[in-house]
């Protein structure tokens, strides 16, 4: 049977296998521990691949729905408000209405009205112009011009904007001014024609006003509605995005993350064993029998 | 039997331990040399005489120095250094190429398309927004810039994996030459001590060839090597071919010379050369693979830009470019957007109202849809592609490690059966000095009988 040799050759070449391969770890080690990365390039889990891109992709796509959803929220906040204040103007109306349409009421009282009529006009004219940072909310798509002009014509459009807040979520940014203010009752007209009834002292005119001036008022409480129910939508989606942000990080960070401990760990125990391969390198080298010759 | 013949059997004795030593010493000092094999000495009892119906014996025969060497298991070791080296290769060769797929990455084509799509989806709280629009924009030239720089990236690599190859046969053809010439010595040599540090020059240059072109060899009685490489000899007895290389349509291409001219031999070469060839061809799949991206992606996106209208009611122009042959490296954005983002045509109407982004969203939509040749949605080619490369580099890396393992094993197992362990040679010093010293001592103790005689007479 052929003795086993172990010559200057194999020795040399076993210890510096094993040093490097020490060192090959060690640097794999360090490098997740400066990183706090387990994966730091493909290679390294090769079939977490679309796992890994789907979670960083995820919380992008969350960071994008938040802010798109908090805009969105300042507009509809904005509308409903807007709104808010079109209701208490008309129900204002609707006093100086009811008011006038009692028949103790001169003609001079009546005209005197009749201006406080045309101010509310001109107020919801205003209200219905409302813009935030130069976009007016009521104009449908073409916001970026009045949703009326001056004579109370309508310069937007019927579809709505609209902004992704989700992944198969969208929700409206803008309003048809149309159908809100001028839908099946015309807003500005009733209150026109209220104004020339006061002014023409004309009390079946002002008393046939009240029943329109209450289908206006639900108008605007319908579309107050609507906006409300976007509002919700709004709230819910970005509580959502927030969950959903801090469930895609923790799975990006246990996919692709290092366990501090376990890897300072890992790292002072190779540096262990390279001190301790450091060592027996060196007495490996020590007495031949050459030496007790 | 007379009393000088006791001298020359003696004598014999005298050779041979001090040829025993010359070995020993021959081993002691060449126990780090690489591809050194341990000698020995061969002896054997002279034949003896018969005188006066008694035999006496004649001494000991030096026959030879002998070359401890195992050519089975040294072939076994010769073809797993080319496997190992060839693995090696290809790991090193495409993990260079997969820092263009980190995460960290600037050419990170998955992370640039994300961008791209998120950009878009910024714009839908205000398709008319500037800064949004050069959001697009910009997130555009990005996703151009990832993709043609992985491109170009690609072909960087594969031009040094073509340098690489080219720089490395001159040495090749050199190490074939010299074992020529090595044959021709050894076929002069017979048994002398000069054969077997002849055998191991040709043991190193073998051992070269096979890591750097995975050659292998037989060799004849006189221990002349054929070298052949995927079966063609490029080594015969005197005569060594050359190999040539060559940048052919398909990538680097090496060829040997024959009797007919030249032969090619890229697709049998094995070694570091077959490594890197295997690294390059792996590359061309990748750059394949990002043409096709470029070319289909750019289609798609071009034809629904096209299909709406800009700020001023214009229909889109072009949103990128690409020049056919070389579609991922010259994939491109227009830049005109930068400049002039109102040109976008995110609106699904000519009337191109201020909040209108149909086309906008029909554009986002391309995201997921498969309109990449094999069905695959833009972010699906681009996690694939990068999980393609990582994969390949992970088993390329396995595979020489592997390898690496197996290789270093058939080394220890053959430097145990064949290397120099230097107490086993102390040992034999000690043992051969003895031998010498009892022969010396017969010589001296046959020289004083002599004198004894001389002096009767």
């Amino acid at each position: 049977m052929n003795p086993i040799r172990f010559g200057p050759k194999s020795v040399t070449a076993l210890t510096q296998r094993n040093l490097s391969r020490i060192r090959e770890e060690m640097r794999t080690v360090e490098e997740q521990a400066l990183t706090g990365r387990s994966v730091n390039k493909p290679s390294d889990a090769p079939t977490r691949r679309t796992e890994i891109d789907r979670l960083r992709a995820g919380i992008a796509d969350q960071e994008n729905y938040s802010v798109n959803a908090t805009r969105a929220n300042l507009l509809i906040t904005t509308a409903d408000q807007t709104l808010d204040r079109v209701g208490n103007v008309l129900k204002r109306a609707s006093e100086i209405t009811v008011q006038m349409s009692n028949g103790i009421h001169t003609a001079s009282a009546r005209a005197n009205a009749a201006l406080e009529i045309q101010e509310i006009a001109a107020q919801v004219l205003d209200f219905a112009n409302t813009s935030v940072a130069g976009r007016f909310i009521f104009a449908g798509r073409n916001y970026k011009v009045p949703s009326f002009d001056a004579t109370q014509n309508y310069q937007g459009t019927t579809n709505s904007p609209d902004t992704q807040i989700a992944a198969n979520q969208r929700v409206e940014t803008g309003w048809d001014g149309q159908s809100i203010f001028k839908g099946t009752t015309d807003i500005f007209d009733v209150l026109n024609r209220l104004a020339t009834d006061l002014n023409a002292n004309n009390e079946t005119g002002i008393q046939a006003k009240l029943p329109e001036l209450n289908k206006a008022l639900d108008q605007i409480i319908e579309g107050r509605t609507a906006i409300g129910f976007k509002g919700r939508r709004i709230s819910d989606a970005l509580e959502t995005a927030d969950n959903t942000k801090l469930i895609l990080a923790q799975g990006l960070q246990d996919a692709v993350g290092v366990n501090d401990i376990e890897v300072y760990t890992r790292l002072s125990e190779l540096r262990t064993n390279y001190e301790s391969a450091l060592q027996i390198t060196a007495r490996s080298r020590g007495t031949r029998l050459f030496d007790l010759m | 039997m007379s009393l000088l013949s006791n001298i020359y059997v003696a004598q014999s004795g005298l050779r041979a331990a001090s040829t025993a030593i010359q070995a020993t010493s021959q081993n002691v000092t060449n126990a780090s040399t690489k591809g050194f094999s341990r000698r020995s000495v061969q002896t054997s009892t002279a034949p003896p005489i018969r005188r006066a119906g008694v035999w006496f014996g004649q001494g000991v025969n030096t026959d030879r120095i002998s070359r401890s060497s195992d050519n089975i298991l040294q072939s076994r070791r010769f073809e797993s250094a080319g496997t190992s080296s060839a693995a090696d290769a290809t790991a090193t060769a495409l993990s260079r190429v997969e820092s263009l797929f980190g995460d960290n990455a600037p050419t990170n084509v998955r992370i640039a398309l994300d961008g791209f799509f998120d950009s878009m989806t910024a714009a839908t709280v205000d398709p008319s927004d500037r800064a949004l629009r050069r959001g697009v924009a910009s997130a555009g030239e990005r996703l151009a810039f990832s993709v043609s720089q992985t491109a170009s990236g690609l072909e960087s690599a594969q031009v040094d994996i073509g340098r690489d190859i080219k720089s490395t046969l001159p040495d090749i053809n050199g190490k074939l030459k010299e074992i020529a010439t090595l044959n021709k010595a050894l076929a002069g040599a017979g048994g002398a001590l000069s054969a077997g540090d002849l055998a191991d020059q040709r043991d190193v240059l073998i051992r070269d060839l096979s890591e750097s072109i995975g050659a292998t060899a037989y060799l004849d009685g006189a221990g002349a090597a054929t070298v052949l490489i995927g079966g063609h000899a490029v080594v015969e007895g005197i005569n060594a071919r050359t190999l040539s290389f060559s940048q052919g349509p398909g990538g680097p291409e090496v060829s040997v010379s024959n009797d007919q001219g030249r032969l090619n031999v890229t697709g049998i070469v094995a070694g570091r050369v077959g490594g890197l060839i295997d690294a390059n061809d792996q590359i061309t799949g990748y750059l394949n693979q990002l043409n096709t991206f470029a070319a289909d992606f750019s289609t798609a996106a071009n034809t629904q830009h096209q299909a709406g209208f800009d700020q001023n009611g214009a229909a889109g122009a072009t949103l990128f470019s690409v020049t056919p042959g070389s579609e991922a490296k010259t994939f491109a954005f227009d830049l005109n957007y930068q400049s002039n983002p109102e040109t976008l045509a995110l609106a699904g109407a000519t009337s191109a109202t201020a909040g209108d982004g149909d086309n906008l969203t029909a554009l986002m939509a391309l995201q997921n849809s498969p309109i990449i040749t094999g069905g695959k949605s833009p972010v699906d080619f681009a996690t694939n592609l990068t999980a393609d490369v990582g994969g390949d580099v992970a088993t390329a890396k396995a595979l020489a490690t592997h390898q690496t393992a197996v290789t270093n094993d058939l080394d220890q197992l053959y430097e145990s059966l064949n290397g120099v362990d230097l107490d086993e040679e102390a040992a034999n010093l000690m043992n051969y000095q003895t031998a010498y010293q009892a022969a010396a001592k017969v010589v001296r103790s046959t020289d004083q009988m002599l004198s004894t005689l001389m002096e009767l007479v």
